[in-house]
């Protein structure tokens, strides 16, 4: 190999230039020339490859590179023949000259081969025609697609609004069906819930027809009253009313048929509903009357009212209670003052008793002197009880009793009570008493009870007053139309806005001994009496405690 | 106890009790004048006679004790009886303290009253009898010089003429002339009386000074 390879690049022959006789104008003709065409032939590959390379869709490219290979192999002969000019390696030149030759023998045959296919290929015009073609052809199949989709569009939305059309006659349909369903059940749940109300309300509801006649009775009419359904229907309603007023009530349910209203039962008066057995209960009645295709029909809702009287009863009684557990406690603070009250007319008693013994023991009798003594001590005698006989009055635990009475003898009877009090707190006592007053409906010791306190009030109210006179004065006028005026106006501290919000309410209190009843039960009692009680200030001192009561008639 | 030359004054306020009092004591032989306040009794001119008073403590206006006070401030000294509905102890030992003669509580027994209104009226009768006696020893002393006042001062502090006569610078002789006087016109009768006569008139003496 190495020997061939020595041999091969021997120059053991004449170079070429011999052959033109070193005629420097031919041989650099050829060495140029040669140069040059090898400069282009190895150009050319170099340019193949980067097309190659660059357009790998080209059919047939592996033809390029052969191409390449063959311009190649023939740049690599003329670059010899430059060499070989000066170097006689001819047998390297020939080896090159025969790979080139075999180099263009096969791309010469692949050609052969290649050309027939190579034809088969479109010429570009074909190409561009062809697309035209297609491309035309495409417009039109698209033209008609769309339209085809047009059609397809438009049936497509008549049968959709067709659909729609449909489903809502359906739905309405539907929606008809479940209407008239759901008012059945609206009617049939109202039928149910009014035969609840009817069955279930805590009242007993008596339906009559225009006669009178018992048609209708829920489950409370037979507790009530103690019938039974099946007893009472077709009966005249009078069966459930008590015996005693039986007789007039046809009467009363005549005018109430001429008249039908809905409105209570004999308003302001006490109605009582009377059971099988005889027993009697108090009662609200509503009438009212139902117009129907059978002519009206009258409904009586009818309400045992027995547990709200006895409430209303307690409440009363407590309220009575607490008013007199009140005065009891005001004729606790009195004692003293009472107790002066009778001591006077006992101590009087007491020394003109012992001046008719003395008037006795005379020898000569004086039956004049005798005789008066006698009388002032009945006299005073009687004071005494009548002083007892008011605190008995104001004491006694007794229901309230509205009589008509003259506030002015209240008022001066209240003094007479209070009058120690007053004085032994030095505060002087004037009276402004309207005349001529017309009579007050009223409880006279719960009247005097109130006029106490507030005297008594405004007798503590001055305690702490040192630098004026205290005073208080009642006065007693006439109000407005129907109602008799009475204010206790005292000198003392005042009451300021604040306090004066307060204190009515129970267990209010300013004094340290006070237990803060006193104006709360005032205010109840005055209220019970239809009047008002308030405080308002007085312009300098103190503060002026009033009220009014209801004229009798 | 008829007395005609004293008069009780009764103060109540209720008609009743003035009029069994006033029945009582006019029983009793004496004279009687009632008042229904404090202020009608102070307004009233009051007889120059032994007198006492029989006073409610609870008056409207003017109370008793007040009027005790304000009789006091007058320097009217009648003896006073209160009567009272109450009686509690403050208020009495007040009244007793203020110089009230006795406290009745009402109702009280008319012998106990009597004999209060009794006791009131001695003891006026004698405040009177003192006043009287006061009134003419001042008489009888005011008729005295200055320097027979001196010697008197002198005489009753317990000195002898000697120290008399040497104190005022006078004679013993003058001294005995002087006192002699003195005895005379205050009407002693022996050093001990005009003494008590001193103490009587309240007269500061030369041993006090």
């Amino acid at each position: 190999m190495n020997k061939f390879l020595t041999k091969l690049f021997l120059s053991d022959f004449m170079p070429h230039g011999y052959c033109y006789l070193w005629d420097p104008r031919i041989v650099w003709l050829h060495a140029v020339s040669d140069g040059l065409i090898a400069f282009a032939y190895y150009l050319i590959p170099l340019m193949l490859i980067y097309f190659v390379r660059r357009r790998r869709d080209l059919p047939f490219h592996w033809m390029f590179l052969m191409f390449g290979l063959f311009i190649f192999g023939c740049g690599t002969t003329h670059l010899m023949e430059v060499w070989t000019v000066w170097h006689a390696t001819y047998r390297l030149a020939g080896v090159i000259k025969a790979f080139t030759a075999l180099a263009s023998l096969a791309t010469a045959a692949l050609l052969v081969t290649l050309i027939p296919q190579a034809l088969a290929l479109p010429s570009p015009e074909q190409l561009r025609t062809a697309n035209a073609n297609l491309e035309k052809e495409i417009r039109e199949r698209l033209l008609v697609e769309e339209a085809l989709q047009r059609a397809h569009g438009e049936l497509e939305s008549k049968v959709q609004q067709r659909t729609a059309e449909l489903a809502r006659a359906n739905d309405q349909l539907r929606g008809e069906i479940g209407e008239r369903r759901r008012a059945e059940g609206a009617l049939q749940e109202a039928q149910t819930l009014f035969e609840n109300f009817f069955e279930f309300s805590p009242d007993a509801i008596v339906v009559t027809d225009g006669n009178g006649r018992i048609t209708k009775v829920n489950s409370q009419v037979e507790k009530f009253f103690g019938y039974t359904r099946a007893e009472l229907l077709g009966l005249p309603v009078e069966t459930l009313i008590p015996e005693r007023f039986r007789a007039a009530h046809p009467d009363h349910r005549a005018r109430y048929t001429a008249h039908p209203s809905v409105r209570p039962m004999g308003a302001g008066l006490e109605l009582y509903g009377g059971r099988k057995d005889g027993a009697e209960f108090p009662v609200d009645i509503t009438l009212s009357p139902v117009g129907t295709a059978d002519g009206p029909i009258f409904l009586s809702v009818i309400r045992d009212v027995s547990e709200k009287k006895r409430a209303e009863e307690a409440l009363h009684k407590a309220q009575a209670e607490l008013a007199h557990v009140s005065r009891l406690m005001t004729l606790g603070e009195l004692t003293a003052s009472i107790s002066h009250e009778v001591n006077q007319p006992l101590t009087a008693i007491v020394t003109q008793g012992q001046v008719c013994l003395r008037l006795l023991a005379l020898e000569t009798p004086r039956p004049d002197e005798m005789r008066a003594a006698v009388e002032r001590i009945v006299g005073d005698a009687n004071r005494a009880s009548e002083v007892i006989q008011r605190i008995r009055a104001i004491a006694k635990r007794s229901e309230p009793q509205m009589v008509s009475l003259d506030i002015n003898d209240a008022i001066r009877e209240a003094i007479l009570l209070v009058q120690r009090e007053v004085l032994s707190h030095g505060v002087s006592l004037r009276t402004e008493l309207a005349s001529a007053l017309p009579p007050v409906l009223g409880d006279r010791v719960q009247l005097q009870q109130v006029i106490i306190n507030l005297l008594i009030n405004g007798v503590e109210a001055m305690a702490p007053i040192t630098d004026r006179p205290r005073e208080i004065l009642i006065r007693s006028q006439q109000h407005e139309a129907g109602q008799v005026h009475v204010a206790v106006q005292d000198s003392g501290i005042g009451i300021d806005s604040e306090t004066a919000e307060r204190l009515f309410s129970a267990f209010f209190t300013t004094k340290p001994s006070g237990m803060g009843m006193g104006l709360s039960i005032s205010r109840s009692i005055i209220r019970a009496h239809g009047g008002k009680l308030w405080v308002s200030p007085n312009p300098v001192h103190g503060a002026a405690f009033q009220f009014t009561v209801p004229t009798n008639g | 106890m008829k007395d005609a030359d004293a008069v009780v004054f009764v103060v109540d306020d209720d008609s009743s009790i003035r009029k069994a009092i006033e029945s009582l004591v006019k029983l009793a032989g004496l004279r009687v004048e009632t008042f229904g306040t404090a202020q009608e009794f102070l307004r009233n001119e009051r007889p120059d006679l032994p007198g006492c008073v029989v006073l409610d403590v609870e008056l409207p206006g003017l109370s008793g004790l007040d009027l005790q006070r304000e009789l006091a401030a007058h320097g009217i000294k009648l003896p006073i009886i209160f009567i009272t509905g109450y009686g509690d102890i403050p208020m009495s030992v007040r009244a007793m303290k203020a110089g009230a003669l006795e406290f009745l509580t009402k109702p009280f027994r008319d012998q106990d009253l009597l004999n209060a209104i009794q006791q009131a009226l001695e003891r006026d009768r004698a405040t009177r009898q003192h006043s009287r006696e006061i009134a003419e020893l001042r008489e009888r002393f005011d008729a005295l010089t200055s320097r027979e006042r001196e010697v008197m001062s002198l005489v009753v502090a317990g000195l002898l003429n000697k120290q008399i006569g040497f104190e005022l610078g006078i004679s013993e002789i003058t001294v005995k002339i002087h006192r002699g006087r003195v005895m005379n016109k205050m009407g002693a009768q022996s050093l001990a009386e005009l003494v008590r006569m001193t103490e009587r008139l309240e007269i500061p003496t030369a041993k006090d000074q």
